[in-house]
């Protein structure tokens, strides 16, 4: 990744990432104006990475919620980083979320983030602790479905407003803004940037059967060959 | 259950009806495939006994081969003198290298999976749905290395093993069948010293942690064949890592 560092670090000085920034803080402020208790869902990744920095540079006390997709789908060791890396961000009121699920169905866990956190985690945060806005790391660069969902940045769904104040970023502002902020991100990066491009970069879960279409495994037996088997006959 | 027994038994007996192989002398060598496209791969690398099993097993069940249970591991149900490799073998572990690839450099490409219409019209439904099920069309990341060269170094009976490469093996890796991985030439070579096992104090295969005095790493590997079931797991000293095996096993 440092080869590109210094590029996107001069990146982060044009007038067109400086403006995009200045929208995104402006999309935070007038979510945070909307909302009582709002809350950032902040995965590891460096699209929730940048959005976890925009919300508490805003309102530091805002609560962070992170998703452990359990051992079998992330190694212990960079699950830590991502609780590292929020603490680092400046998360006081961070909270840690999973599901039983996936320690006892291993990589058979299909869709329990559908199940479990979607179905009922977020529903309990709306209707019996009062969180009434989430912050997301989406944009529409990624795919169609993101850039329709997001539009307009802020949108009601499931009776919760929802926030992408990233929505119009491009991967460069992303990198942009972590390297021109220092901000920690997942080592993992550094590992598939050199082969997928950083362009390309995304964070999933590992050796996931959902993937499997895509042929992440594939790529996942090869860089992180030393998480496919967590156990002797696993 | 007795459906599988059944499965593995018509396999048994055409293994028992292929003509034994004679075993010469095994010595410790070097082959070197020259390679004319770029090697696809889904792990660091490829093991050698593992390749050998695989071309083994073809020379016995000839086009049978091709109809293989793929989750139900045959080993066990084989005749021994076609389970047994070529290969010196110390308790289970068979005295083979991994694939050494040279120059060794990850990429990555997409390949592009799709319903061939070919074969249609031996299907009983004429209507074709590439969404989902058993057609359904894969846009995959396939990561590959373009090298020139694999290298093995191997402890065995370098006659049968010529053989059974000359024979059988069209291409290393995966994908091989779409024009990766294809040999242009086989090298084969005595060397002085065996590096089947350890070079220099480098583990040159998954080597279980207890034929090891000192290790400096290890982590859950699959060490012997079929490298996919579950069942061969265990905690190894990876390729690459540096140790020192027990006198016994030297």
């Amino acid at each position: 990744m440092n080869k590109w560092r210094k590029v996107l670090v001069a990146w982060s000085e044009t007038d067109e990432h400086k403006l995009q920034v200045a929208r995104a803080r402006d999309t935070v402020r007038r979510a945070l104006e909307k909302c009582k208790q709002p809350y950032v869902a902040f995965s590891g990744g460096k699209d929730s990475t940048c959005v976890l920095h925009l919300v508490l540079e805003q309102a530091p006390d805002t609560m962070v919620l992170h998703w452990d997709y359990g051992p079998y789908y992330i190694p212990r060791e960079i699950e830590q980083e991502f609780i590292d890396h929020a603490k680092a961000i400046g998360a006081r009121n961070l909270r840690v979320e999973t599901s039983a699920e996936y320690e006892r169905l291993g990589r058979k866990a299909i869709n329990v983030l559908g199940r479990e956190y979607l179905g009922k985690l977020v529903p309990k945060l709306r209707d019996e602790e009062g969180y009434d806005l989430v912050f997301l790391g989406l944009r529409a660069e990624e795919s169609v479905k993101r850039r329709l969902k997001t539009e307009g940045s802020i949108w009601r769904e499931k009776k919760m407003l929802n926030c992408a104040p990233i929505r119009d970023w491009s991967w460069r502002d992303v990198w942009a803004y972590i390297f021109a902020h220092d901000l920690p991100y997942a080592s993992v990066y550094d590992l598939y940037a050199p082969v997928v491009g950083i362009q390309n970069l995304r964070l999933t879960t590992f050796f996931d059967p959902e993937f499997d279409k895509f042929g992440s495994p594939n790529l996942d037996g090869i860089l992180m060959w030393r998480h496919r088997h967590l156990d002797p006959g696993d | 259950m007795s459906g599988i027994l059944e499965e593995a038994n018509y396999f048994r007996m055409i293994m028992e009806s292929a003509p034994p192989i004679r075993w010469g002398r095994m010595r410790p060598f070097k082959i070197t495939f020259k390679v004319g496209s770029p090697v696809c791969i889904t792990t660091p690398w490829i093991n050698f006994d593992g390749l050998l099993a695989h071309l083994m097993l073809l020379d016995s069940l000839g086009p049978d081969f091709y109809i293989t249970p793929k989750k139900l591991n045959l080993t066990p149900y084989l005749p021994k003198n076609r389970r047994m490799l070529p290969l010196k073998r110390t308790g289970e572990l068979y005295h083979a290298s991994v694939s050494m690839f040279t120059p060794s450099n990850l990429r990555v490409t997409q390949i592009y999976k799709r319903f061939e219409e070919r074969w249609a019209h031996n299907l009983d439904k004429k209507k074709i749905y590439q969404g989902t099920g058993t057609f359904r069309s894969f846009m995959m990341k396939q990561p590959y290395v373009p090298c020139k060269e694999v290298t093995y170094y191997v402890h065995g009976d370098m006659e049968i093993i010529r053989e059974l490469i000359e024979k059988y093996l069209v291409g290393l890796g995966n994908d091989v069948r779409i024009g990766f991985g294809i040999i242009r030439d086989a090298v084969f070579e005595e060397t002085p010293a065996d590096w089947s096992l350890v070079a220099n104090g480098v583990a040159m295969r998954p080597i279980p942690v207890e034929f090891c005095k000192e290790y400096e790493d290890a982590a859950y590997i699959a060490w012997k064949a079929p490298y996919w079931a579950p069942q061969n797991v265990a905690l190894c000293v990876p390729p690459g890592a540096q140790c020192v095996l027990k006198e016994d096993v030297v």
